[in-house]
């Protein structure tokens, strides 16, 4: 017993001497930290412009908010601009709470690989952070919500993408797998809207590498969140006589390759389409349910369209499609992978969509569906 | 073999034998007993015949007054029989039962006399003999069964085990009524001549164990048996450790149900409490509650039981690593929460922690040492008065205060107050080390302390089984937590049990 203790006394005065420190974690008190929650990238020439955020901040035991730490910082590199805040900063500025990452659109154009492989490095920032595109700078968009922040509201849009009310949202890990196995991805855009800028969602940065390609918006934006099997956060509203409302709910997409010989020719995209019927004046008869389906499918159809000639007018496999088609047809993968930049923007394209219509309890008269062709009232 | 008369070279303690040497005669007992105020000696008449008379010597209030008066000296004075023959004669048929009472021995030394004296008994000499009768006629005053203080039960039996050795004996048979039960007397201590029971079921306990525990009492030697570790620290296998070796019980029914699990009971005269041998880990969270309740509620409040035992182990230690040195690994709004009130405190968390955890510890002595009454007051006071107004004062963060008291009520569910309290030592530990080297250090604690209770070991089995084994020997079956009591058929955690199945 005495040995063991002699042998654990020597070893921890040994320890020191072996520079043990560097491998052990660092003590720091939360308390005299500030905690980041959202980090805004911007590109300027060759540099890059750093601006951070704490949100609203709590102090003492009572919660009274304060308003958000917002610091901002230039530099050549990424890490030299981090470390130029840290210098600005009255407190120790703690980067592991960043969840949410903006940047602006002039680093679209840059590249973005070097942002994403940072946040795949440091120590303290994620590959989990939601990653988002905003139209001009970052920097305005963080320090326009002076009082607010913007913390709360993209997270929010977070949440809402989850439960699907909003669009799709991305992280830091998501892009950056795109980029390294497909060479194209795509980002959500925000664009700040009104006096206090507030960021609203504008449709998707589609990258052709890792810099900008194109963005779509609108309709076509719509169409990607089909292709990416996720219904738009959206409502048709009938144009038949009365008020019938679909709230489109589930979307289930697949592709398939089309081959002429060993060679890859087109591809079929095959969309199912659940609705709500949500809200309705009369009773639907089948007859009206069935135009409110062709309805539904002729938009989804036009909006997949629209999404996938944009893609392929800047030749830019946003969505994964080759590795999608890959997987379909396995047996093919290799020749899909290999001529695929070459055949993507002039493949044929055949769009099938099937709308489904639920929750139309009561719309129809239940004679209308009796056994042996009941009559209707 | 050879390691006692070793030890007695190294460390002499000679022990004087005979103890009071000379013949044994009421004068060499009373200058045994001088300046003993309550040593008592009277003459009596064989039937009122002057020329036949008897010395009785006792220790008044260690015997029982009427008991002397109608056991004794009435029959020799009014026995019409023990009038008619000689003082030989009658001496024999003393012996032989003409008085009546149960205990009557025959001794012919000053050692056995003294001891009977001091247990109860009366002597009764003779002229001109080298021997005397002693007749146990002591007071037997004892507490009455009651409520075990420590283990209530809500659902089962309510007598407990009180410091009679006899009366808790007589317990174990009226609930094990097996003629199997098996009793060997143990004498402990040189002063306190303490007897010890060690109780087992033949058949179904450990011979070895057995032997080894009554080993054990045989090789205690010291002056009395005043306190509970006079035994316990004795019969444990290791001392380097706070962990409890042997568990007790102050419940009947648990001990025997021990006992039918094929553990060693013992019992000691002046300690309202059985020992249960070998105690193993498992014990330690388990109640006498366990199997009277559902099965479901039982293993749901076991593993209950284990997940609190990490509780107040980790608890803080994980707090400081987590705050201190890995923030990152906390969720974001729980992390702005702890940083804002950690804003307006001046110590960092380690102190704040280490702090709290000894008043905690202040707070729960103060509160044993005292009358319950005040003792209820000091825990108001010292709880929620000072709690809040450090807190108010921005002494310490209302975050580490929680985890504190957390960390502490999960402690006060373990049902053994032994294994709790290890825990607590084991938790400043780790606590410490947290704050060396966060996680890390933490990691290093934890694998330190499944190290060290792999390594326990007692009367021959591991202190981990059921959940380890020993080198060579089978797996005890695992009944960690609570199955239905007909699937349970074998016997518990232990191995090396002669009869394992307990049920068809």
């Amino acid at each position: 017993m005495k040995l063991r203790l002699l042998a654990l006394t020597c070893l921890l005065c040994l320890l020191p001497a072996c520079g043990w420190e560097e491998g052990l974690p660092y003590a720091r008190e939360m308390g005299d930290m500030a905690l980041l929650r959202a980090m805004g990238v911007d590109g300027d020439g060759g540099g890059v412009t750093v601006t951070v955020s704490t949100g609203r901040r709590a102090r003492g035991r009572q919660g009274e908010e304060e308003k958000p730490l917002i610091l901002t910082a230039g530099g050549d590199s990424l890490s030299g601009a981090c470390l130029t805040i840290q210098g600005d900063a009255d407190q120790y500025v703690f980067y592991g709470y960043v969840e949410q990452l903006l940047v602006g659109e002039e680093l679209t154009r840059q590249g973005l690989l070097p942002v994403l492989e940072y946040y795949a490095r440091d120590l303290e920032l994620g590959l989990g952070t939601q990653i988002w595109a905003v139209e001009g700078r970052a920097e305005d968009a963080l320090s326009a919500a002076k009082e607010e922040g913007v913390e709360e509201r993209l997270a929010t849009m977070r949440t809402d993408s989850d439960m699907g009310a909003a669009g799709l949202t991305r992280t830091a890990g998501q892009v950056l797998s795109d980029l390294l196995e497909g060479g194209g991805s795509y980002l959500p855009l925000l664009r700040p809207t009104g006096q206090e800028a507030v960021l609203l969602e504008q449709g998707y940065v589609v990258l052709l590498g890792d810099r900008l390609a194109g963005i779509l918006e609108a309709e076509a934006a719509r169409g990607l969140e089909l292709l990416e099997g996720r219904a738009p956060a959206d409502v048709l509203e009938g144009k038949a006589d009365g008020r019938q409302v679909l709230r489109e709910r589930q979307a289930q997409t697949s592709f398939h390759p089309v081959f002429s010989g060993e060679t890859l020719t087109g591809i079929e995209v095959s969309c199912h389409l659940t609705a709500d019927l949500v809200e309705y004046d009369h009773p639907l008869t089948a007859e009206e349910l069935d135009a409110l389906r062709l309805q539904l499918e002729q938009r989804a159809q036009h909006r997949i369209s629209l999404a996938l000639n944009a893609l392929q007018n800047w030749q830019a496999d946003g969505v994964g499609l080759a590795r999608k088609l890959g997987m379909a047809e396995p047996a093919r993968w290799r020749a899909i992978q290999t001529e695929w930049e070459a055949v993507f923007p002039d493949l044929d394209i055949q769009i099938q969509v099937e709308g489904e219509i639920r929750r139309t309890g009561g719309a129809v008269p239940w004679r209308a569906w009796s056994w042996g062709g009941g009559e209707t009232e | 073999m050879s390691q006692q008369p070793q030890d007695e070279a190294l460390h002499p303690h000679p022990r004087r034998e005979p103890r009071f040497p000379g013949e044994l005669n009421p004068e060499n007992l009373k200058q045994a007993f001088s300046d003993c105020a309550d040593f008592s000696t009277r003459t009596a008449l064989l039937h009122n015949d002057t020329s036949r008379q008897v010395t009785i010597c006792y220790l008044s209030g260690v015997v029982r007054g009427e008991r002397v008066n109608d056991y004794i000296l009435r029959p020799l004075a009014q026995d019409p029989f023990l009038a008619q023959v000689g003082l030989t004669e009658a001496f024999d048929l003393i012996a032989g039962g003409a008085l009546y009472n149960v205990y009557v021995q025959r001794r012919t030394t000053l050692d056995e006399v003294a001891e009977d004296l001091t247990t109860g008994s009366c002597v009764l000499f003779f002229p001109q003999r080298q021997d005397a009768l002693t007749f146990f006629v002591g007071s037997e005053e004892k507490r009455s069964v009651g409520e075990p203080d420590n283990e209530p039960a809500l659902k089962g039996a309510r007598d407990s085990f009180v410091e009679s050795l006899g009366t808790n004996t007589a317990t174990v048979r009226r609930r094990l009524r097996a003629p199997e039960v098996k009793i060997r007397e143990y004498i402990v201590g040189r002063r306190s001549l303490t007897p010890v029971n060690v109780v087992w079921l033949d058949g179904i306990a450990p011979p070895e164990t057995v032997e080894e525990v009554g080993r054990r009492l045989d090789q205690i030697d010291i002056d009395g048996v005043e306190t509970t570790g006079n035994l316990e620290e004795y019969l444990a296998d290791r001392l380097h450790t706070p962990f409890p070796l042997i568990a007790f019980t102050q419940r009947p029914d648990r001990f025997c149900g021990a006992l039918l699990e094929g553990r060693v009971g013992v019992l000691a005269e002046g300690l309202p409490l059985g020992y249960l041998l070998p105690g193993t880990l498992e014990q330690f969270f388990r109640t006498g509650q366990d199997k009277s309740y559902n099965w479901m509620v039982s293993t749901a409040l076991t593993a209950l039981r284990y997940l609190c035992m990490l509780t107040t182990l980790l608890l803080p230690g994980l707090y400081i690593s987590l705050v201190t040195f890995h923030p990152e690994a906390i969720p974001a709004k729980l992390a702005l929460s702890i940083a804002a009130a950690k804003q307006e405190v001046p110590f960092s968390t380690i102190f704040e922690v280490l702090i709290l955890l000894i008043a905690f510890e202040v707070l729960q002595e103060a509160g044993l040492r005292l009358p319950a009454p005040i003792g209820a007051t000091v825990s108001i006071l010292g709880g929620l008065v000072v709690g809040n107004a450090v807190v108010e004062a921005h002494i310490v963060s209302p975050a580490v205060l929680i985890v504190v008291a957390i960390a502490g009520i999960s402690g006060f569910t373990s049902p053994s107050q032994d294994f709790a309290m290890a825990l607590r030592l084991w938790r400043f530990f780790l606590a410490v080390l947290s704050s060396l080297a966060g996680l890390f250090g933490l990691a290093c604690g934890a694998a330190a302390l499944i190290r060290h209770l792999a390594g326990l070991e007692t009367f021959g089995t591991p202190y981990l089984a059921p959940f380890s084994q020993g080198a060579g020997q089978g797996r005890g079956k695992p009944d960690v937590l609570r199955p239905p009591l007909p699937l349970m058929k074998f016997r518990g955690g232990i191995f090396g049990l002669p009869n394992r199945r307990n049920q068809r």
